[in-house]
């Protein structure tokens, strides 16, 4: 075997993946409400943004523009922001037959959403709720000299914790509980615009 | 033309399927050899080639992408122009660089290739790459099959070019890890 026969491996991979790979990125952005009544507030918002947010905007000018447009929003009282919510074609992973599945379904780009069709997808109740999702990195914080603003500056090596109800432990029993463990890491880490080094599962 | 009327138009023998593949998808093709061949001319010629190896297969075949598989023909004739051109040269140009780097992926250079082997290989990294989360399977792909530069794929991303080439390292050590599994080198 030499590199030309990879290449050539390579060469005959699935379509779907191969049309993907060109797709355009789609923005990611979770729904936060702000309302700013007072300047102080506002700073702690502000100052907050980068933790809640980190995850979906690295260090970019971008990021900095947006930290900037609810920096503006903070001279009114009661000013109320909403980012909608976008939609990403998700990829559903499932056991079937003992083995797994995937699937990509358009969903909400939010893990509430990802966890939801992954448990339509494995038959799991309603009685397993998700909890809470964190992803941390290597990164560091950053502030200016005012200390108004906190720039994250991304790491490149990330984890990332899922904390949903103890009920699904009920459902190990009835499939293969590595598989369907499995099938949970990659629906919830597969959508990412970057690679997650640790997955972690607490069941509350 | 909808991809279904094209491919019924091969079907029923009619050159009209070659010139409307041409006009949908020259330039994908040609982007995809462009690629991989240094020569303008040397890459329009696999883009023709293309289409031609298109007639010659349509039927028995009957994509369920025209597209990729239009794009997975230009790549096998430009890669395979590619190694006639190069064959007695060592480096240089976007293939070189990306056969360079799949160097890491082998244990060693070992040359007996045999046919069962490379049907095994292929299943192998057919499967490597289906199993890899999404953003990553998207940036290996773009660097190994499209043969984009780290700079184009830092660029279609949004990522630094350094974060494009470690994540391009670690995927390629995965590889490594999944070939030895499966037993292949």
């Amino acid at each position: 075997m030499n590199t030309n026969d990879i290449l050539d491996a390579i060469g005959e991979a699935d379509d779907a993946a191969i049309e993907r790979a060109k797709r355009p990125k789609r923005r990611s952005l979770a729904p936060i409400w702000i309302t700013a009544c007072a300047a102080a507030a506002c700073i702690a918002l502000v100052a907050a943004i980068p933790a809640i947010r980190r995850e979906l905007v690295p260090d970019t000018e971008e990021y900095h523009h947006l930290l900037g447009s609810y920096e503006e929003s903070a001279e009114s009282a009661m000013d109320i922001m909403e980012i909608e919510i976008d939609t990403i074609d998700c990829n559903i992973w499932y056991v079937e037959n003992g083995s797994l599945s995937g699937e990509d379904v358009t969903v909400d780009a939010m893990p509430e959403s990802y966890f939801q069709a992954w448990k339509e997808y494995n038959g799991i109740g309603e009685e397993v709720r998700f909890i809470s999702v964190k992803i941390e990195d290597n990164g560091y914080d950053s502030y200016s000299d005012d200390g108004m603003v906190v720039t994250h500056h991304t790491g490149d090596y990330f984890s990332y914790t899922l904390t949903v109800s103890k009920e699904l432990e009920a459902y190990y029993d009835s499939t293969d509980r590595a598989l369907l463990l499995e099938s949970l890491e990659k629906t919830m880490t597969g959508s990412y615009d970057f690679p997650i080094d640790e997955f972690h599962l607490i069941l509350e | 033309m909808q991809d279904t009327e094209i491919i019924s138009l091969y079907w029923a023998r009619d050159e009209r399927a070659i010139a409307e593949s041409a006009a949908k998808y020259s330039v994908y093709c040609g982007s995809i050899a462009g690629n991989i061949l240094d020569s303008r001319e040397d890459a329009q010629e696999c883009v023709n080639e293309t289409f031609l190896a298109a007639w010659n297969s349509i039927p028995p075949h009957r994509p369920q992408t025209l597209a990729t598989f239009l794009g997975k023909l230009t790549r096998r004739i430009a890669i395979d122009r590619w190694r006639k051109l190069h064959a007695a040269k060592r480096g240089g140009g976007r293939t070189a660089i990306a056969l360079e780097e799949l160097q890491e992926c082998i244990a060693g250079q070992q040359d007996v290739a045999q046919e069962a082997e490379r049907r095994q290989l292929r299943e192998a990294v057919r499967a490597f790459i289906r199993a890899l989360p999404d953003t990553e399977q998207r940036v290996f792909l773009c660097r190994y099959w499209y043969m984009d530069t780290v700079e184009d794929i830092a660029a279609q991303f949004g990522f630094s070019e350094s974060k494009v080439k470690s994540m391009l390292h670690r995927t390629r050590g995965k590889l490594r890890a999944h070939l030895q599994k499966e037993g292949l080198q």
